[in-house]
């Protein structure tokens, strides 16, 4: 996406606070890097709004690999606490983003073992725009209650519908370690501009 | 994301006359993001409609319609609402306007109608085509195309173009579009008297 002069972006930050919410650090709003060939998939699969069946030779993966037919937007990313299959996840993964990306290179599980870490449920802030730019975010908190630290060298957006395929895929341009009983909130604030 | 469009002349036996360059697409406008949003979150929100009504609508990016033409995925039990769209006012829509583009723009300043009487082209049926994943260069895409016709007797001039897509509201049993994307046309491109206008956006992302 940073090759563009584009005006429709894709931007992520983070803040990871202690467990009193005492705020440790706050990211810069970052470029993301970037949407995945699902993306623009299940983009076009909105404009038309109907199955990829009737247009042999446009498929999509899901985060398993497999290949389908979306017969459904599949861009619906709100997910519940604990649930690691949809909305925005975290991994440990650091290999470069391929624009065939269906999957986190290793996500992180939810719970409080070893390496693990606490999914809330996947939050929206309403659309808001200025005279220049619309906008609205997608919000997640990740808490730490392994007992040990946990690094976080990726992340994404899963959209969900008959079946789960990647949206985006980032890797941190530093990763972040989250102490235990610490917790990490990101945020994609997805927008357009003039 | 990156959006460029591009503009084909053809003469009246539709060889290329002449090929544009790509122009950079500004922009997506507000309904865009809106039903994005909506497309994620199964939202509803209000959006400006292209009759400059503010109403909830249902979910839909749909802009692809073979309106005017053989429609496939017509369903029988909507025809009647499907026949209340006009063919110029989904998918690719062009217009003569020239005034600055605004976040918050639903409708295209002055539309061209379709139809071949003085200041008007045909709209023939808007397609989808070319998607492809280059795993080479990291790029994906696919392009949204439609092609006008001058049946007028005059040459006629586009200064702006833009996407509308089929709106849906009360259980999809009314349509009213809302505009997604507004580009002005700079410079014009002028379409006589029995030529076409092929009109060509590309969407893509890259990794």
């Amino acid at each position: 996406m940073t090759k563009y002069n584009n005006k429709s972006s894709l931007l992520y930050n983070y803040t990871i606070a202690d467990k009193n919410d005492t705020i440790l650090k706050k990211s810069r709003l970052k470029k993301c890097n970037s949407y995945v060939a699902n993306f623009i998939s299940l983009l076009r699969n909105a404009f038309y709004n109907y199955s990829f069946a009737w247009w042999p030779g446009t498929l999509t993966k899901t985060t398993d690999g497999s290949v389908y037919r979306p017969s459904t937007q599949n861009l619906l990313v709100s997910s519940t606490t604990g649930d690691i299959t949809q909305g925005l996840v975290v991994g440990s993964g650091d290999t470069a983003v391929d624009i065939e990306d269906y999957s986190l290179e290793t996500i992180i599980a939810n719970g409080t073992s070893a390496g693990q870490l606490q999914y809330s449920a996947v939050t929206f802030g309403a659309p808001t725009e200025t005279s220049t730019v619309a906008k609205f975010i997608v919000t997640r908190t990740f808490t730490n209650g392994s007992g040990g630290d946990v690094t976080i060298k990726e992340i994404g957006l899963i959209g969900r519908g008959n079946y789960d395929s990647l949206l985006i895929r980032d890797v941190l341009t530093s990763p972040e370690t989250i102490a235990h009983t610490e917790k990490i909130t990101f945020n994609y604030t997805l927008q357009t501009s003039l | 994301m990156d959006i460029k469009f591009q503009f084909e002349k053809l003469d009246k036996n539709k060889n290329i006359v002449s090929v544009s360059p790509k122009y950079q697409s500004k922009s997506f406008v507000e309904n865009f993001l809106k039903l994005l949003f909506m497309d994620m979150i199964v939202g509803g929100l209000n959006i400006y409609g292209i009759d400059g009504v503010y109403r909830g609508m249902g979910a839909s990016l749909r802009c692809v319609v073979n309106m005017g033409g053989e429609d496939f995925h017509r369903v029988s039990a909507l025809a009647d609402d499907w026949n209340r769209l006009a063919v110029s006012d989904v998918g690719i829509i062009i217009g003569s306007g020239t005034e600055p583009i605004l976040i918050t723009d639903y409708q295209l300043q002055t539309k061209i109608h379709n139809g071949n009487e003085a200041g008007e082209l045909e709209y023939l049926p808007c397609s989808g085509t070319n998607f492809t994943v280059n795993t080479g260069t990291d790029v994906a895409s696919f392009e949204i195309i439609r092609i006008f016709r001058n049946n007028t007797g005059d040459p006629i001039t586009i200064n702006e173009m833009g996407i509308s897509q089929i709106g849906s509201y009360s259980g999809y049993s009314y349509y009213t579009p809302a505009l997604i994307i507004r580009d002005l046309v700079d410079p014009g491109q002028t379409v006589d008297d029995g030529e076409y206008l092929k009109a060509k956006y590309t969407i893509q992302i890259a990794a």
